[in-house]
């Protein structure tokens, strides 16, 4: 009888998951949504939807549109706002033994150490996930994310503002990605999470007008999977912390390419909205192949990709 | 909620429409009229997202369902070409579905194109047992003569006031011009109404009956991706005091008319 693998990482500051798959901001509601789908004590963790300082209304509809083996969104970081999240949303997640990870989006960098302050003081949140990456907001979000100097200060803020394990959140809408993971590792980030949606767009050519209400969008799904593989490789091989990989895994066998490249655990995304089980069929399908492969632990996999000479 | 369909048919009807039944192989919920499945095809990544089919009619308690859609893109085009026996995923019954009154004495259906489709199923609920006092009035418009969806099962329950854009049945011209004739009567009556179809139809419904204190449901449509609310992908804007916009999946897809901004 072989003995089950073991699947606990660190993803950085102190924080040790159970399995390495998290749910990714923005498609899994507050959780609450998926609750009677999934049991999310299954989780690895759960990622809330970004959460800023005030409630947004979010982007003028329409918000979604289909795009071969991926879709575009606007959303525009629509959420209930901090202090009704802590209220409302959270003392049901307290209810499981999962941890939550609270997605912070900010305007300003005031708001940003705001919205951490709140969160460090509710309890029941597990880490931060800075959002300086959403392509879809004119204010914060990539504005933030986009360059060396202001994705250090931001993190060095709310680094500034909380003993919880910070995680920022990359963009691929950049030249070089791994200048941006370095500055904010020397912001004091505990850990670095890519990609957010690659900015996109695509066009009703009967009408001639965009097909997002907000003209451009954010790209996910399996469409953008060997983007994020190749920016987390190269992410990986210059930073130090904990590397949380994401971008269109839909399957196990997704997961282990981002695993292999040397991620330390995983967001599913996308895969939420094909069926509402993906996380949980991913991560057991780890587990098969681990035992498949004779690894005891998971860490014998991470970054055990090899390149023939 | 989660549930797999085996087809039991998926037929051509005219004018790109097709009717889909499926028997569904997990234990499953009656859906309640007014609310819709998430339909995916299985096994494949290209297309991505499911697709949200309104119930159209339910067998033995719900395990059969009938769909009525109609080839629109890609995604549906490959629905066309399913054959008996084959398997789709299903999410649902999802949705806030129409509220029934059981003691209304005139109700008022206003069915345009496609949106006949949502109306069949609550047609049905309120025509199962006896009619007692009650009256029915159905407005159904359709471009032609050939896309008018359940015509003779309508007609079976109730009375049909009939247009079509080109004049091919019933009378020549949009729907809500005729139901615009009868609409002070109707309210006078106490009438219920319900109402899917375009955009445009609904707007001018709205236009029409907002002076009357009346209630009116609409079923709404739009793009959808999780069919639960996490997303927030079918955002339609609201008259709320604070959020601005509603989830057609879970808020809806059944609104009252003066909930919306139209």
């Amino acid at each position: 009888m072989s003995i089950k693998p073991k699947t606990a990482v660190n993803i950085g500051g102190s924080l040790v998951i159970r399995n390495p798959v998290m749910t990714a901001s923005g498609t899994f509601g507050y959780g609450r949504e998926y609750s009677s789908l999934l049991d999310l004590n299954s989780l690895g963790a759960l990622v809330v939807k970004g959460l800023s300082l005030h409630p947004r209304g979010g982007n003028r509809p329409p918000r979604i549109a289909e795009t071969p083996a991926g879709m575009l969104n606007a959303i525009g970081l629509q959420n209930v706002g901090v202090k009704t999240f802590v209220a409302e949303k959270l003392p049901f997640l307290r209810g499981f033994d999962v941890p939550v990870i609270a997605n912070i989006y900010g305007e300003t960098l005031e708001e940003f150490e705001e919205v951490a302050g709140i969160l460090n003081a509710a309890g029941g949140v597990s880490a931060l996930e800075v959002n300086i990456s959403c392509p879809n907001v004119k204010k914060g979000g990539l504005a933030f994310g986009a360059e060396p100097d202001t994705a250090r200060e931001v993190t060095k803020v709310v680094r500034g503002t909380t003993n919880l394990p910070v995680i920022v959140k990359l963009s691929p809408n950049v030249s070089d990605i791994t200048k941006i993971a370095l500055a904010v590792e020397e912001g004091g980030a505990d850990a670095v999470s890519l990609i957010n949606t690659i900015k996109a767009m695509a066009v009703d050519v009967e009408k001639r007008i965009p097909l997002l209400g907000n003209t451009t969008g954010g790209l996910s799904g399996p469409a953008i999977r060997p983007v994020a593989v190749r920016m987390v490789w190269e992410v990986v091989r210059c930073v130090e912390v904990p590397v949380i990989g994401i971008g269109g895994i839909v399957s196990a066998r997704d997961a282990l390419e981002f695993l292999i490249v040397g991620a330390r655990a995983l967001q599913v995304g996308t895969a939420n909205f094909l069926d509402p089980q993906s996380a949980v069929k991913i991560v057991s399908g780890i587990e098969d192949y681990l035992e498949k492969h004779s690894l005891n632990d998971i860490a014998e996999l991470i970054g055990s990709l090899q390149i023939p000479e | 909620m989660q549930n797999s369909g085996k087809i039991i048919f998926n037929r051509e009807l005219a004018g790109k429409h097709y009717h889909l039944r499926l028997i569904l192989e997990e234990p499953f919920l009656k859906p309640r009229p007014g609310q819709f499945f998430l339909i995916r095809l299985n096994d494949r990544l290209d297309p991505l997202l499911g697709r949200p089919f309104s119930v159209y009619d339910c067998h033995h308690q719900g395990r059969i369902l009938d769909f009525v859609y109609r080839v629109v893109g890609r995604g549906t085009g490959l629905f066309s070409k399913l054959k008996k026996g084959g398997e789709l995923s299903l999410l649902g019954p999802l949705g806030r579905p129409f509220n029934i009154f059981p003691e209304a004495k005139t109700l008022v259906l206003i069915g345009g194109g496609m949106g006949a489709a949502a109306l069949n199923y609550l047609l049905k609920e309120y025509t199962k047992g006896p009619a007692g006092a009650r009256s029915i009035c159905y407005y159904l418009g359709a471009k032609t003569a050939g896309e008018i969806i359940g015509k003779a099962v309508i007609e079976r329950r109730c009375q049909v006031m009939l247009t079509t854009d080109d004049g091919s049945k019933g009378r020549r011209g949009l729907i809500t011009d005729l139901l615009e004739e009868d609409l002070e009567s109707l309210a006078a009556q106490g009438a219920v109404f319900y109402a899917c179809g375009p955009r445009g139809m609904l707007r001018r419904l709205f236009e029409l009956i907002s002076p009357y204190k009346v209630s009116c449901q609409v079923s709404l449509e739009e793009r959808m991706a999780c069919g639960l609310g996490a997303c927030l992908g079918c955002a339609v804007e609201a008259r709320g005091e604070d959020d601005l916009y509603r989830r057609v999946c879970c808020d809806g897809p059944v609104f009252e008319i003066g909930e919306i901004v139209w």
